[in-house]
């Protein structure tokens, strides 16, 4: 049971040391990037130098958690190790917003990080800081910032307020006030003497001369009154972003990003440090931009979470199976797997533990060389068979519910007692992605006058594209149906969350009247090409 | 750590994800909940996509509450009140069970022990009748709390006067939050982009609905939110201000009164719904609690970390979730899972 970490960010530090005084093995590696200071940081937490490996680069990842095989170039070597899982903390980019603001860098223009990274006192920054005039802080003006700015810039303010005696500004848009204590910070520079002018309707003329000294022409909101202001020193906030290694480490280990570039996709069921790979743990800067606290909780989510490894608590899911007869190794499997478990060797093979079953691959794979074998023997094939067994007095409707989301709304609507249509059959799969063209025409085969297959919102499916395989395979039927003079209306695909009971009915019903609108369906096709 | 026994106190996200976790490293939990159902607040809250996941974090109560359920190392009692609780080493309680609750016919009682307590007894919705918002007073006026569970049921907005879709919605920000004549003084974090969603939803399903927001500041971050934010800057009219007084009109209608910064005017302006977005506020019972657990409460009336509490689990007592400040289901979820770390670090030490 070992555990790699990657990242010297205090959130990689604290996890090590979490993880080390609970008994685990660890081992930490830092790119060619990190210097001697973030060893002293593990050194600090009184972490042998031991387990580090320096200058070192990740290769490849392979296997699946408790069994991971990991390749890394490490001063100049190239090493393997067996790891049972992953934590990846590596800090994050900051870089000045100098241009966003029109300015240049100059002696009296400095990043917001001069302040807090040297420290406000520090010797480099006491050098720097004007003793006379007047501070004006930049943050959140023509974009959205976040609560860790904002409560840097706040800090900062009141030193400059209280210790020093400066008068400070603060312009900005809307002030992130929302972490810990914020609001209270925020009052206190209030009370200290910081003006805060808040641009909504109108926004700061910001000029600089040749010499890099600042002028700042506003109006203020509140009173609509003119102000010019010549700041000895303006200080300039950062845009926070992932790092070029991070995105490396995406591309090495798999892993799905975010809109923001963060190693997490924003899919809710990656909630916390989860990524889309069982094992592999992304925590604080890695992932979210978060204040101390934060990152603390992170460390304690990481090492509890590999500590745990395999977690032997996980229920007993469908695994996918490849016959090595039929797979023709076009890699379809590989290339469609969310979770990364498909092992390449000289064929593909799935690694049940990293399986999530959702059959996504069984759906795609076009020699149908893949099953999915669900530990109580349910067969969707068979489910499908059944239902055409019942004397019709309503259209006959089958709907192929997403087991997380779209089954779990049809039992809260019957919970809360709202109408379903009398011919509703449900037929539960593990993922929408599992609902391959042939399981659609199936049903139609077994009398169905209309098929439904519901889904995760998109952006929510816990396979993170299942749903899509869903649409894209529902939208290919429906063309062909129209091309056959079959009414493309008797398909279709919708979204639902788990909580929509009212949904579910709704949609169901609306469903039933089409279908009574377009009377009973007959369709008898064999196959359809993919 | 076999068959250590942890108290939970408190069945919403929190203490449903501690329960879990601590269960899954083998300790027995019992978990308490007051009221006849699990979940807390957020199972009573809606789904906000529109086609896409809108990344409220609502569904993720349904799944916590999947997990604790027939789980054999968790022991769940709801509708029942902890009445009694004295340490003496280990933590000695009596557990009251409620009359209502559908197994029980009468009160009963039930005695038990444990190593360790985590109160997760969450937040609660600040009650706007102390502002001059007419709330209880007019019909039409209802808090975001509402409006997640009309939501839930309706799928629309209804004014609950008529039960007939609201023309125009006005919705006001941090009620009760960031005021200092209430001494909160604090932000509750997840009312700006909750807003936010809910009135998109509206606008979605009924796109003649016009809405307003009297805000601030927005409160949100990251990318999610910045293209949210966008939005709502083309759809709703967004006013920083906050009213004072709201009026009835003699049509029904509500009048809201606010300054105009920009033609430095007061301004009045009529909507057919108002809804209060208030703030999340400590528990009338946690300060109480808190004390007979021997932690003490920060200024704010929350148990979180803040200076000078001495909390951080000594002896045995630990927070997960709102009960220790506000906090978005998300966090409450890491939250609680740091929270059951400590406790397992605690148990080892005692030999647990
Ligand atoms: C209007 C509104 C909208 C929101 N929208 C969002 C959103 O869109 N996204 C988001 O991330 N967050 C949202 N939140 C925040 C979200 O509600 C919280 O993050 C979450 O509910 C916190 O969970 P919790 O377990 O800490 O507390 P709670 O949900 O408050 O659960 C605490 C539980 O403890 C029980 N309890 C209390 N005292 C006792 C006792 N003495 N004995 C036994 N049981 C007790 C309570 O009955 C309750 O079930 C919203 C909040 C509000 C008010
Ligand atoms: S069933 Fe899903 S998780 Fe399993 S191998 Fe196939 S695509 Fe991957
Ligand atoms: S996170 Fe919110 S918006 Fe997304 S599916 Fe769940 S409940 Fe719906």
């Amino acid at each position: 049971m070992k555990t790699l970490i990657i990242g010297s960010s205090p959130c990689a530090v604290n996890s090590a040391k979490e993880l080390l005084e609970s008994g685990n093995e660890i081992l930490i590696s830092l790119n060619k990037n990190e210097d001697s200071s973030a060893i002293d940081e593990f050194k600090a937490a009184g972490i042998d130098p031991a387990f580090i490996l320096t200058d070192t680069n990740i290769l490849s990842c392979r296997g699946c958690a408790g069994d991971f095989t990991i390749l890394m170039a490490s001063g100049g070597k190239t090493v393997s190790k067996k790891i049972s899982g992953v934590i990846i903390a590596e800090e994050y980019e900051k870089k000045p917003n100098f241009a966003a603001y029109g300015l240049k860098p100059a002696p009296g223009v400095l990043p917001l990080s001069f302040l807090t990274g040297t420290g406000i006192y520090g010797i480099n920054a006491s050098k720097k800081i004007p003793h006379a005039g007047k501070i004006a802080f930049l943050t959140g003006l023509g974009y959205e910032s976040n609560p860790v700015i904002a409560e840097e810039v706040m800090l900062a303010s009141l030193k400059f307020q209280t210790d020093l005696n400066l008068q400070t500004y603060i312009l900005t848009g809307n002030l992130k006030v929302a972490g810990n204590g914020l609001e209270k910070l925020y009052r206190e520079t209030k009370t200290a003497g910081t003006v805060y002018f808040k641009f909504t309707d109108t926004s700061p003329r910001i000029l600089q001369d040749n010499e890099g000294k600042v002028t700042i022409e506003l109006v203020d909101e509140i009173t609509r009154l003119n102000f010019r202001i010549t700041p000895a020193l303006t200080v300039v906030d950062e845009i926070i972003s992932p790092s070029a290694y991070m995105k490396e480490l995406a591309a090495v280990f798999g892993l799905h990003t975010g809109a923001d570039g963060f190693l997490q996709s924003g899919n809710l069921h990656r909630t916390g440090i989860y990524t889309n790979r069982k094992g592999i743990f992304v925590a604080g800067p890695s992932r979210s931009i978060l204040n101390v606290a934060g990152n603390i909780t992170d460390s304690a989510n990481a090492a509890i979470l590999t500590s745990r490894i395999p977690d032997d608590n996980i229920k007993q899911e469908a695994k996918a199976e490849i016959k090595s007869g039929s797979c023709i190794r076009c890699l379809t499997c590989y290339r469609c797997c969310p979770y990364r478990a498909i092992d390449l060797d000289i064929r593909p093979s799935v690694m049940p533990d990293a399986c999530e079953g959702c059959g996504i691959c069984f759906a795609e794979c076009p020699r149908g060389a893949i099953s999915l074998n669900f530990p109580d023997n349910r067969n969707v094939a068979d489910a499908i068979r059944r239902v055409s067994d019942i004397g019709k007095t309503s259209p006959l409707v089958i709907a192929f519910c997403c087991g997380r989301s779209a089954g779990r709304a049809k039992e809260l609507a019957i919970c809360m007692g709202y109408r379903l249509p009398q011919n509703l059959k449900v037929i539960e799969v593990p993922c929408s992605g599992f609902v391959s063209m042939e399981y659609v025409l199936s049903a139609f085969q077994n009398n169905a006058d209309g098929v439904l297959v519901l889904t995760c919102h998109a952006g929510n499916c816990h396979s993170e594209d299942g749903n899509i395989f869903a649409r894209r395979r529902v939208e290919q039927l429906k063309e062909t149906f129209s091309q056959m003079n079959f009414e493309k209306e008797r398909l279709e695909i919708k979204t639902l969350a788990s909580n929509m009971g009212y949904e579910f009915a709704q949609i169901t019903n609306m469903f039933e009247n089409t279908l009574k609108v377009l009377g009973s369906g007959n369709l008898k096709i064999l196959k359809v090409q993919k | 750590m076999d068959s250590s026994n942890v108290l939970v106190i408190g069945g919403g996200i929190a203490g449903l994800t501690t329960a879990h976790e601590l269960s899954k490293l083998g300790v027995k939990v019992e978990l308490v909940e007051k009221e006849p159902f699990l979940g807390g607040h957020a199972i009573q809250f809606t789904c906000k996509a529109i086609e896409s996941c809108a990344k409220c974090g609502a569904c993720m109560a349904e799944e916590k509450l999947n997990n604790v359920i027939h789980n054999e190392n968790i022991k769940i009692l709801t509708g029942a009140n902890l009445n009694r609780i004295s340490k003496n080493d280990r933590f000695h309680y009596n557990i009251q069970l409620n009359p209502d609750d559908k197994n029980q016919s009468k009160c009963t009682g039930y005695s038990s022990s444990a190593d360790a307590v985590i109160m997760a007894t969450g937040f609660e919705p600040f009650d706007p009748v102390k502002k001059p918002y007419g709330y209880r007073v007019f019909k039409n006026v209802i808090t975001n709390l509402d409006l997640e569970r009309m939501l839930k049921t309706n799928g629309i907005a209804l004014k609950p006067s008529d039960g007939m879709p609201p023309s125009k919605i006005a919705f006001i920000q941090c009620v009760g939050s960031r005021d200092s004549k209430l001494n909160h003084l604090w932000c509750s974090k997840i009312c700006c982009a909750s807003a936010l969603r809910m009135a998109h939803v509206i606008k979605s399903r009924k796109p003649e609905t016009s809405v307003t927001f009297f805000y601030i500041d927005i409160q949100g971050s990251g990318k999610d939110f910045e293209a949210l934010y966008q939005k709502a800057k083309e759809d709703f009219q967004m006013i920083r201000a906050i009213p004072g007084d709201i009026y009835k009109t003699e049509d029904d209608w509500l009048k809201i009164n606010y300054f105009d910064n920009l033609s430095k005017a007061s301004i009045e302006e009529v909507y057919d719904m108002v809804v209060l977005s208030v703030a999340m506020i400590p528990g009338s019972k946690t300060k109480e609690l808190a004390e007979i657990l021997g932690i003490i409460p920060c200024d704010t009336g929350f148990v979180g970390s803040c200076k000078n509490n001495g909390i951080a689990g000594s002896g045995g007592v630990f927070v997960a979730g709102t009960a220790g400040g506000p906090l978005s289901i998300a966090e409450s979820i890491t939250h609680a899972v740091k929270t059951a770390w400590d406790v397992a670090k605690y148990l080892k030490t005692r030999g647990r």
